[in-house]
């Protein structure tokens, strides 16, 4: 009986060291994400922290120097467009006050900078640091001068983890401008790009078409440029077709984003919704948009706010 | 001192990661550069270490993203154990076999990244081994030679690669 066990030891003996490493892995994985968040900011404080403050992650990093510079650049060149910018917001706000109209919500933007990137195989990922630590909360959406990014995932210390809209996780309500159909767009990692999925093929889809968000979902406010039509794709035999989406902002080049700080100020407040039902508690607009299933009349339809 | 120099070699390779490595992407793809690093592990110390430095590496990766934490622990611990297993019987001094190695060890990486990634939807497995796994490891198995042969010549190390005297 012993004899026929030593083999076996033996034979295991080279496989137990890697098998723990191996099982540790798989325990991780099966973690919660609380844990491993958790386990995540202690490692980064840790055995990772010479890491951290060298390669990108730390303030005072080579990296993240450089990156300061050129966000200076950006913020430089930017400043030759505001004063067009605030002149666009005058008018359409005299505009708006002569046609009656409210804003939906009020945003604000808080500015950050990236100062490292995901080195994951699948999906971007960036690490930003915001001016004001104390306004950030995940989920906050964030965006580019070009578009839309993605949002604040996790938020950890002075630093806030961004899910790129090239992420497996990202799902986001869009609409096209010209037509007002609307979709779900996804990152499609087979083919590297964002798609628009299950969209009729009689749908009125062309190639330049703005895709923006649709507002529905509320985790993205409405009007944000997510990108442009770049082709479609019909499987053999379907009704159906896949919207190809060109991005508008890409998280490769991103140097400076901005958070947005969302606020419903033009929502009925609770003495006005009182004792109304269901309109009371969302704006007419809102209301004739869900109606619609994510197409509005198009007499309706209204040029979207840009960022 | 070994630990001092390993720890040098993470250093440089993350800041490749985050400075030229993204501009040589060639449709999202790029070479793999912690495999790398476990891979010529395997070749100075064998597999066992190679497995263990899969699991910190994969960890430096997962602290990034903690939903993916374990993730790469698991893709580059298992590709150090494919190419400890493989190494056993042939010629570690042999270019061909050094290449044909690295390419089944980042091959089996991306793979095992891509099939976690890929479990909420099995049908696109497949396409995600065609579309990452194949080219990656493809790219990763000529750039990781190149990379080695380079730092082999510029240490005056024995050997046409790191590791492989």
């Amino acid at each position: 009986m012993r004899s026929s066990q030593r083999p076996l030891s033996r034979r295991l003996r080279p496989w137990l060291v890697p098998g723990a490493a191996l099982l540790l892995s798989l325990g991780l994985m099966l973690l919660p994400f609380s844990v491993k968040s958790g386990l995540a900011t202690v490692l980064e404080r840790s055995v990772f922290l010479p890491y951290r403050f060298a390669v990108g992650w730390g303030p005072r990093s080579l990296l993240a120097q450089h990156r300061a510079m050129m966000t200076l650049q950006e913020r430089a060149r930017g400043e030759l467009t505001i004063d067009a910018a605030l002149e666009a917001t005058r008018e359409s706000s005299r505009l708006r006050a002569m046609l009656g109209f409210r804003r939906r919500s009020e945003t604000g933007l808080l500015p950050a900078v990236v100062v490292g990137l995901g080195r994951g195989r699948f999906g971007d990922l960036l690490v930003v640091e915001p001016a004001d630590p104390a306004l950030v909360a995940p989920g906050m959406v964030v965006i580019t001068s070009d578009g839309l990014l993605g949002r604040v995932r996790l938020w950890d210390g002075g630093y806030a983890r961004v899910e790129c809209l090239t992420s497996l996780e990202m799902a986001v309500s869009v609409t096209n401008q010209r037509t007002s159909e609307g979709g779900i767009l996804k990152w499609d990692p087979v083919r590297g790009g964002l798609a628009i999925g299950a969209i009729p093929s009689q749908s009125d889809w062309q190639l330049g078409d703005r895709v923006v968000t649709s507002g529905l979902g509320l985790t993205f406010p409405r009007g944000i440029l997510v990108g442009w039509v770049r082709g479609h794709r019909v499987g053999r035999g379907s009704l159906l077709q896949s919207i190809e989406v060109r991005p508008a902002a890409r998280a490769a080049q991103a140097q400076e984003v901005f958070l947005l700080r969302t606020t419903d100020t033009a929502w009925p407040t609770p003495a006005e919704r009182s004792g109304t039902g269901f309109s009371a508690f969302f704006p007419p607009e809102s209301v004739r948009f869900e109606a619609g299933a994510g197409q509005p009349p198009r007499a309706a339809a209204r040029p979207e706010p840009e960022f | 001192m070994r630990a001092l120099r390993l720890a040098v070699v993470v250093f440089l390779v993350l800041i490749s990661l985050a400075t030229w490595v993204p501009r040589v992407r060639v449709a999202g793809v790029g070479p793999d550069l912690f495999l790398g690093v476990v891979f010529f592990i395997v070749l100075w110390r064998g597999a066992a270490w190679g497995v263990w430095a899969g699991f910190v590496l994969g960890l430096l990766v997962g602290v990034e993203d903690p939903a993916t934490l374990g993730r790469d622990s698991l893709a580059l611990g298992l590709a150090g154990l494919l190419v400890g297993r493989g190494l056993l019987g042939l010629d570690r001094t042999s270019p061909f076999v050094i290449v044909v190695l690295i390419f089944f060890a980042a091959f089996s990486a991306d793979a095992v990244r891509a099939v976690l990634a890929g479990l909420s939807d099995p049908g696109s497995i497949p396409l995600l081994l065609l579309r990452w796994a194949l080219p990656g490891a493809l790219y990763t198995a000529i750039v990781l030679p190149v990379l080695a042969w380079t730092a082999a010549r510029l240490l005056g190390l024995e050997g046409w690669i790191l590791g492989a005297a």
